[in-house]
């Protein structure tokens, strides 16, 4: 699942750079446009970087798109969401908007796995971030994108308690933890 | 405009600041969990209420116990089921005994032997309309300790449970998700042996051999001379290592299962048992029996067992001092087992019962695997195969030639 979702980031960017650098016609209204970025995280956990990106459709100043990345804040993770932006001037350089909402899908990593004493299970949560940026028009229809933003995500976990060889065994108890990651998200893309 | 695009990093600044100070990139984590408040009664109390009272439900099956027409059931920490199974396709509950802490049992004549948490209760059921707590040894088994992470306590035991969903904030270093460890109960537990009429499972820590009662617990092996049955005494206490699960008595001998191996000891002074040899092998958990010369040990992992081991090991113990590895067959999550002339029966978790034919050891062929039950422990008697499983303790009758039909059940309500 993750590697499928790490691939398809990839081809995501190869794609959407493809189907970018042709030229759009004049009379068509929408376009589809590819957005790329890497971005740094800071909460109380600390700094820790994220890339994205970013594909979809492009409405006069509206853009509406689908994106992931690999979130490295906290618990490493792939979020999958929807990404709803208004840019208020696409001529040269203008101030842009966006919301994203979507899935945070846990990976965790082999560092995260080794610091933890028993097994648990991880599994998906909310993925939020919403802010404002600059765009910076370049040739070719691409764009510099610097925004600043504030992002949540969550990520779940069930954990059974150990228990000693016997049986019978004792019943079975769980802890249920919810990790909530709130941090102020500064990204650097490239708009295709 | 262009004075809105100078001032926006400005505006950002503030926001961040503003944002941390008003905690808004404060990361959080919740826990939630069912906190278990202990029910106390006195230890008074607790030992006045041993009675036979009407028949309860099956929620939680233990051990068993099977003698003649009866079946010992354990209500784990809360009992023992007392089962009329004179006619198995109709097996009567009749009664419980209220043992909070239970978890193993044997019986000898008319004398129930049961662990109370540490202690060990003597409870005669000559009259089973009216049974009678003979006598109590205090902290027979030190190593017990109850559930949940209580101690025992000289004065109080635990009853019940009740249990309560609680959220509360992760403490500590929780900034990446972890598990926690978490010590639930440390039990202790039971067995059958010629000469004695009682059979207990191959998952037992209590066996009965002649005149001595033959517990295990984490570590040691207790002999109690039970030459009067209802005045038991601590005749001895042997060192075995760690992590010790099961016993088992065939002929002169005991075999003891633990998690790092099996050991065989040698009764010739029953209250002095010997170490004759050990078999190790890999850390997981291992129920064993014996026949004239070949033992089986089933070898299992999962949540409760360490390591990744799940098999059957036949072991040649034709020579009780050097037993010897005759062929491993894999299994799924095998549990207790039980031989029965050539037939072996085998808890195989949720894979069901298993029944092989045993005549060949070094070649087991399966005969039958009963599936849609997860079975853990088995008792074979008068060719009736008693099973306790996740959700009812079933019997099933066979011929010598393998031929196995279902006779009844009776089902478990669940907690």
């Amino acid at each position: 699942m993750k590697i499928r979702l790490i691939i398809f980031i990839f081809l995501s960017i190869a794609l959407g750079k493809c189907v970018a650098a042709q030229e759009i016609p004049s009379h068509v209204s929408h376009h589809f446009t590819s957005i790329n970025q890497v971005g740094l995280l800071t909460g109380s956990a600390g700094q820790a970087a994220n890339i994205q990106t970013i594909n979809g459709l492009t409405w006069s100043k509206w853009f509406a798109g689908v994106g992931t990345g690999i979130d490295y804040y906290g618990t490493r993770s792939i979020p999958l969401f929807v990404d709803l932006r208004r840019n208020f001037n696409t001529k040269a350089k203008g101030l842009f908007v966006y919301a994203d909402g979507g899935i945070n899908f846990p990976w965790i990593s082999d560092g995260q796995k080794l610091s933890r004493p028993y097994t648990g299970t991880s599994s998906k949560g909310l993925y939020l971030d919403a802010g404002a940026g600059l765009r910076f028009k370049l040739k070719n229809s691409s764009a510099l994108l610097l925004s600043a933003g504030y992002s949540n995500k969550q990520v779940n976990e069930k954990t059974d308690l150990m228990t000693i060889m016997i049986w019978p065994a004792p019943e079975k108890t769980y802890e249920y933890y919810k990790y909530d990651y709130r941090r102020i998200v500064m990204k650097l893309g490239l708009e295709f | 405009m262009k004075q809105f695009y100078m001032a926006l990093p400005g505006l950002m600044a503030i926001l961040l600041v503003a944002c941390t100070m008003q905690g808004c990139v404060k990361d959080t984590c919740t826990r939630r969990f069912t906190m278990m408040t202990p029910v106390y009664k006195t230890t008074a109390e607790v030992r006045a209420n041993i009675k036979n009272s009407p028949a309860q439900t099956v929620q939680r099956p233990g051990k068993m116990f099977v003698q003649g027409n009866y079946i010992f059931l354990n209500e784990v920490d809360k009992g023992i089921h007392i089962i009329d199974n004179s006619n198995p396709a109709k097996p009567l509950n009749k009664y419980f005994i209220n043992i909070p802490g239970n978890i193993d049992l044997a019986v000898k004549g008319t004398t129930l032997y049961a662990d109370l948490y540490s202690d060990m209760v003597t409870i005669d059921i000559s009259n089973p309309d009216a049974i009678a707590v003979k006598k109590i040894i205090d902290d027979a088994f030190p190593f017990r300790r109850y559930e949940n992470g209580f101690m025992p306590d000289n004065n109080r035991v635990i009853v019940d449970w009740i249990k309560k969903d609680t959220t509360v904030e992760c403490t500590g270093n929780w900034t990446s998700p972890r598990g926690r460890f978490f010590t639930d109960a440390m039990a202790f537990s039971s067995s059958s042996v010629p000469g004695v009429k009682g059979i207990s499972g191959s998952m037992a820590r209590f066996c009965l051999f002649d005149d001595y009662l033959y517990t295990v617990t984490n570590s040691d092996l207790n002999v109690f001379n039970i030459l009067q049955p209802q005045e038991p005494k601590l005749a001895n206490k042997v060192s075995i290592g760690w992590n010790v699960e099961t016993i088992y008595p065939f002929k002169n001998n005991l075999f003891i299962g633990s998690a790092s191996g099996m050991f065989i000891y040698g009764t010739a002074n029953p209250e002095q048992p010997n170490q004759l040899s050990r078999f190790s092998h890999a850390t997981v958990c291992d129920p064993v029996i014996a026949d004239d010369e070949y033992a089986y040990v089933t070898l299992r992992s999962g949540t409760t067992c360490a390591g990744f081991t799940n098999q059957l090991d036949v072991l040649d113990i034709t020579n009780l001092s050097a037993p010897k590895l005759l062929k491993s067959y894999p299994l799924t999550n095998p549990h207790g087992l039980s031989k029965n002339g050539f037939l072996l029966f085998i808890c195989d978790g949720a894979e069901g019962l298993k029944v092989f034919n045993a005549s060949k050891a070094d070649d087991l062929k399966l005969i039958k695997t009963i599936s849609g039950l997860e079975t853990y422990d088995v008792i074979t008697d008068n060719n009736i195969a008693m099973v306790v499983a996740k959700d009812g303790l079933y019997q099933y009758s066979f011929t010598n030639e393998g031929v196995i039909s279902f006779i009844s059940k009776i089902s478990i309500q669940p907690l």
